[in-house]
């Protein structure tokens, strides 16, 4: 009999966990609310939401300084993008040397959609309407064309990425 | 009760199969499907091994 009991146990754990997990990962994806927000995670360069930046030779990213080191240029993000939203509000930090910072948006026809990072503490908004999204992310690089070997520029962790309709 | 667990978790394996395919990246931005396929398959081979799969059955 008890015997009886630890596989009727077993066999309802099992399928519990399978509803639990599938039901967890469909909640993570549906973004029903106006607005979908991410915050930065430079130190980790794959996770659930961003992959990058990369080229990861071109980037470092030191354990005390919270911000992450760009050696060379450009580089790439994909942000991930659950569904479809119109658009994407960039905000954050740089530390520069005085370099030209261009943050592009991959589109459709293969172009990019070019906003200019002027200041140190930034904003910027991308029309999402004609991305490209491949395998629901969308592809951002980053441009400095005038960096130098003795530059010194810093990606701030503190950007957030705000989706909304 | 392994069996029983081998079965769920291959069910559920291609319900998130399905869904990764449908949705591209809704499963694989949290769970690697391509590592537990191989543990599914690994887990078959044991099975194998110790004649537990109905295959073997007489």
């Amino acid at each position: 009999m008890p015997k009886d009991l630890v596989f009727k146990f077993f066999f309802y754990a099992w399928r519990g966990l399978a509803l639990i997990l599938i039901f967890y990962v469909i909640s993570q994806n549906m973004a029903v609310g106006r607005i979908l927000e991410y915050r930065s995670d430079w130190g980790q360069n794959v996770n659930p939401n961003f992959i990058g930046w990369y080229p990861e030779a071109r980037v470092s990213y030191p354990e005390d300084s919270s911000a992450l080191q760009v050696r060379a240029e450009p580089l790439y993000l994909q942000v991930y993008e659950p569904v479809d939203f119109p658009r994407l509000a960039i905000s954050g930090s740089v530390r520069t040397s005085g370099e030209n910072i261009n943050l592009g948006l991959r589109q459709q026809d293969g172009s990019w959609q070019w906003q200019v990072v002027s200041a140190e503490n930034f904003n910027l908004t991308f029309d999402l309407s004609q991305a490209s999204r491949q395998r629901n992310k969308l592809e951002f690089i980053l441009s400095v064309p005038d960096l130098q070997a003795t530059s010194t520029l810093w990606l701030a962790d503190d950007w957030q990425f705000i989706f909304s309709r | 009760m392994l069996k029983d667990f081998w079965n769920t978790a291959f069910i559920t394996w291609l319900i998130l199969t399905l869904l990764e395919l449908f949705n591209p990246g809704w499963v694989q931005r949290f769970i690697n499907l391509e590592y537990w396929f191989y543990a599914l398959f690994f887990m078959f081979i044991i099975f194998l091994l110790s004649g537990q799969t109905r295959f073997h059955h007489h």
